[in-house]
């Protein structure tokens, strides 16, 4: 039992020297924050899952403590989740670059719609989103250096997709063609679209975000034919030559607003969503976030610049902020 | 954790006659699916009448926005608190310069295993911030750290009251039972609501998930205590508060280790999901790399997640297995024996002089740390990525491969599995299937099962999910035998071969500590998505319980009995066959088990690769905030994982129900 004593006698010494530093620790970074920002607090914006979120909150981390001398946090949220949703109710988030509504509808309408509801919203950040659907150029063109030959050469809109049913059937949707679908949750309407065009496919829902991009970049890797939802500005455009089929372009008698599904989708305004109390806490930095902006030309510059070059998010971001002074030192107050 | 006197054992003709009516009875019904597949028969009759399906959905909606308007003075502060405490040995951990870190751990490591265990622990630390995860490990050793101490602090004392009250133990049992095995995503968004976005919103799922072993362990070590050790404590005057925390703590320390180890890795097991309420760190990462398609990251966030997992895993065992009671079980989880080099402790002196100099190092190297910049935070020039080759070999298999994976999933698990299980389930009438349901469970495992059985359907049924639970079933079921006969398969000839036995063990520990997030990608890429995808990944993560149970199960047959066999004429493939399996049977059964509440862990992630079902239910209704919804599908997971818990548990009364054992 001896060896057992001295061994909880030396556990609680390290236990207690562990505690006792990590007060210490605490204590002295509480200590330097508010010293740091004259009893202004932190800011927390929101980091999401994807490139061109990261690049886009960068930029604007950079420019709030680089410019304005703000302390500045990231928190993770993942995209379209209530996580990010109730953060931004409660002031764990206080601003999020990039939401795009088409995802996040049921969302939307809880925290920044309804009646009740705080989360506010700062208006378009600039981004512009396309939404379609899209099959690989070399299912329309072939690809001579891989020995790939055209499967679809006059595929060009929707409608032309029943000439290619077996083309693109698989063995979960039997003779019909399939259409990749990404998550169920996202209500996109693909049967109903399907039905509208008059187009013999099925749609099939990889479940996730993840799962259907991975089947996206096996169908590439073997060369096979695949129709895909998906949407620009996104990082597989930059990956892979993607086609968008022609649709019926949108209008306010479709789905969501309308009931006529013989449409394509709307474009995406993408939005700023701030925490309510953003404005009374910290003025300046709402002022600057009100005026921040990023093109979809802009955004795609760094993400490339980041990708290519092997760089870090913040590093990519640096580079742009230095490079672009005329754009962006009109946003600072 | 095999209690041998727990087990009725049925004798050998017994069995074997039983066996041969399943076998029989499953063949029938395994050929009427297939022809029913076969000629593609319309599932029109027999579905749930839709007049039956009630808004269960709604009180549960109510409830909870009520729970959560009246008890907000009550949750925000112990968020508050948490998250101060989190974000201190966050900041403590981040600003720790790493050698003291790796040379600490290394330490630790020799002082609980001996030399080799410190080695290993100090070079794989080492290794985490080689491969770019040291600020994510760091983080996520806090969130885990801050979890496992909150789940062993409540877990232990409700342990202690179960051992002393029988009643109180049934009330626990059900309780622990859903706490395993309901779906996280069902209460993500309650726990939001209550907890807002924080640290300890991801601690309390971690609590959620990871409390029940350290429950059921110390209920179970105290309980073990020999009736004669305590009356002679009573005797000798103790009260009983003396008695319990002089004798029956320290008797049970080993199996309450035992229970504090497991909690560890299910705490580990949950660092995934916790990244999607806002916890950063290496769930954060693997987030990332799945949403980028990027494999190789994905795989080297994964490895960062086992190496943390496998040194907690060591600690602990290390501990549980040096107390004064240390005959303790051997766990699954921990395969290689730590304790090889502990014999031949240092005498008294040598060893204090080692504290000081460990002690003496750790300040030194602290100070130094501190001052300066590359030994305090891990430079990047010792870094390095795999991520390229890793990448470049899944694309490689990606088309090369293709031929073999998708004739496995298309004939081997649509034609043969799913399709006629599922056409079968969805073609029989509901209130046959029911009678059929109930009629297993109570030649498996009695009355109280087989209403268990009915009243779970029924729940599914009015809750509008029958359908839906019907394709979750037949996956699960699709996945269960396959897993189980591949399993029985390779953990028989593992009994045979030493060699073969030995290269197995690495790759399962890895197998239930990678999470399986991180082998989504490729397992996608080589088979597609869909409902055969879910069960085949499935299949993978669910193997190592039954490949062990059953090895173990065989190398227990007393040589006796093989001897006598063989000296009667019989074959080795007859010895196997008619002696070694049926006598393993019960511990091959355990196996069995675990696996199937492994299979229906699962069913969420089915969801996240298109396999739909109960999985998507629960995924997609966390999404759209309908908690009611959400939980409805969640219990009707539960149900089904109960009714087949027991099921396959027979009629054993097994002490730790539910897999305890992981």
């Amino acid at each position: 039992m001896k060896t057992g004593k001295n061994r909880s006698i030396a556990l609680s010494l390290t236990v207690a020297l562990i505690v006792v530093l990590a007060l210490g620790v605490a204590c002295t970074q509480a200590a330097e924050e508010s010293a740091d920002s004259d009893a202004r607090g932190t800011l927390y914006l929101v980091d999401q899952d994807w490139n061109g979120q990261l690049v886009t909150t960068a930029v604007a981390q950079i420019l709030l403590e680089q410019e304005m001398d703000h302390t500045v946090a990231t928190k993770f949220a993942p995209a379209d989740s209530a996580p990010l949703f109730i953060g931004l109710e409660t002031g764990d988030f206080h601003w999020v670059c990039c939401n795009w509504p088409s995802y996040s509808a049921a969302l939307l309408e809880e925290y920044v719609d309804a009646s009740d509801a705080q989360v506010e919203r700062m208006g378009s950040v600039g981004i512009k989103g396309e939404t379609g659907w899209y099959v690989p150029s070399y299912v329309i063109d072939g690809d001579a250096e891989r020995g790939i030959e055209p499967a679809a050469p006059d595929l060009k809109t929707v409608g032309d997709l029943n000439n290619y049913t077996s083309v693109f059937a698989t063995s979960d949707t039997g003779d019909k063609g399939r259409l990749l679908e990404f998550t169920a949750a996202w209500d996109t309407r693909p049967e109903e679209r399907l039905d509208a065009f008059g187009v013999d496919f099925q749609a099939v829902f990889a479940g996730s975000e993840g799962a259907a991009l991975a089947q996206v970049d096996a169908a590439f890797q073997r060369g096979e034919p695949v129709l895909t939802y998906l949407w620009e500005p996104h990082w597989a455009h930059a990956k892979y030559n993607l086609v968008q089929l022609e649709m019926p372009e949108w209008s306010s008698d479709c789905y969501p607003d309308g009931s006529s599904y013989n449409c394509g989708f709307p474009t995406d305004d993408v939005a700023k969503l701030a925490w309510p109390g953003l404005k009374d806490e910290f003025p300046e930095a709402y002022e600057f976030l009100s005026r921040f902006q990023m093109t979809n030309e802009q955004q795609n510059e760094i993400v490339l610049n980041l990708t290519e070059n092997d760089l870090t998010v913040r590093q990519a971001a640096q580079e742009w902020v230095d490079a672009n002074e005329a754009i962006w030192r009109p946003w600072i107050p | 954790m095999i209690r041998a006197e727990n087990l009725r054992v049925p004798t050998l003709p017994e069995r074997l006659h039983r066996g041969v009516l399943w076998v029989a009875v499953a063949a029938a019904a395994y050929i009427l699916a297939f022809s029913l597949a076969t000629a593609n028969v319309g599932t029109e009759i027999g579905n749930w009448p839709s007049t039956w399906e009630l808004a269960i959905h709604q009180p549960i909606d109510v409830a909870f926005e009520w729970i959560a308007d009246t008890f907000a003075w009550f949750f925000n502060p112990i968020s508050k608190i948490l998250d101060a405490g989190l974000a201190g040995i966050d900041a403590f951990l981040l600003w720790l310069p790493w050698p003291c870190a790796v040379v600490g751990t290394a330490l630790l490591g020799f002082r609980l295993g001996g030399r080799w265990l410190g080695l290993f622990c100090g070079v794989s630390t080492l290794f985490l911030g080689m491969i770019g995860f040291w600020d994510s490990a760091m983080r996520t050793l806090s969130v885990v750290g801050v979890s496992v101490i909150i789940a062993v602090g409540l877990g232990v004392p409700v342990g202690i009251c179960a051992a002393f009250s029988d009643r109180f133990e049934r009330i626990v049992r059900p309780v622990l039972d859903t706490m395993q095995v309901l779906p996280a995503f069902v209460y993500l968004i309650p726990a939001l609501v209550l907890f807002g976005v924080s640290g300890t919103q991801g601690i309390f799922l971690t609590v959620v998930y990871s409390i029940p072993p350290v429950i059921r362990l110390t209920n179970l070590g105290i309980r073990q205590v020999p009736q004669a050790v305590i009356e002679t404590a009573h005797s000798h005057g103790s009260t009983t508060i003396q008695t319990l925390m002089q004798v029956q703590l320290p008797l049970a320390k080993s199996s309450i280790m035992m229970g504090v180890n497991q909690t560890i890795m299910m705490a580990v097991s949950m660092i995934i999901i916790t990244a999607l309420v806002g916890v950063q760190g290496l769930g954060t990462d693997v987030w990332l790399s799945l949403r980028e398609v990027d494999a190789g990251e994905g795989l080297e966030s994964g490895i960062a997640i086992v190496i943390l997992a496998i040194i907690l895993d060591r600690f602990s065992y290390a501990m549980a297995t040096s107390g004064p009671n240390s005959a303790a079980p051997v766990p699954i989880a921990a395969a290689g024996d730590p304790r090889a080099s502990g014999q031949g402790l240092p005498n008294h002196t040598k060893r204090y002089a080692l504290y000081i100099a460990g002690a003496a190092s750790m300040v030194s190297l602290l100070i130094v740390g501190v001052f300066v910049q590359p030994l305090r935070d891990f430079p990047d020039a010792l870094t390095f990525t795999m991520a390229g080759p890793v990448n470049a070999m899944f694309d490689w298999m990606a088309v090369n491969l293709h031929f073999i994976t998708s004739w496995i999933r298309d004939i081997l698990f649509r034609q043969l599995g799913y399709s006629p299980i599922h056409t079968l389930l969805l073609w029989l009438p509901w209130p046959a299937f029911m009678v059929i349901a109930a009629a297993l469970a109570y030649l498996t495992a009695g009355w109280r099962v087989a209403l268990l059985a009915v009243v779970g359907l029924a729940f599914a049924g009015i809750g509008g999910l029958w359908d839906v639970t019907m394709d979750t079933l037949s996956q699960v079921l699709t996945a269960g035998v396959f897993t189980v006969v591949v399993g029985i398969a390779i953990g028989v000839l593992a009994s045979q071969s030493r060699a073969f036995e030995l290269a197995l063990r690495p790759i399962l520990d890895t197998m239930q500590t990678m999470p399986i997030f991180v082998y989504l990608i490729p397992v996608i890429m080589l088979w597609g998505i869909g409902p055969l995808v879910g069960i085949i990944a499935t299949s993978v993560y669910a193997l190592p319980p039954v490949i062990r149970m059953t090895t173990l199960g065989i190398k227990e047959v007393p040589s006796q009995v093989i001897e006598t066999a063989q000296s009667h004429g019989s074959t080795g493939i007859q010895t196997m066959l008619q002696v070694k399996i049926p006598l393993a049977f019960p511990t091959i059964m355990m196996g069995v088990n675990q696996t199937i509440i492994m299979v229906l862990a699962m069913v969420i992630i089915a969801g996240l690769v298109g396999g739909g079902g109960l999985g998507q239910e629960v995924f997609i209704n966390s999404i759209w905030l309908r908690m009611g919804h959400g939980l409805v599908a969640g219990m009707t997971i539960v149900f089904m994982a109960m009714a087949l818990d027991r099921m396959t548990q027979g009629n054993r009364k097994s002490s730790i129900p539910l897999s305890a054992v992981r």
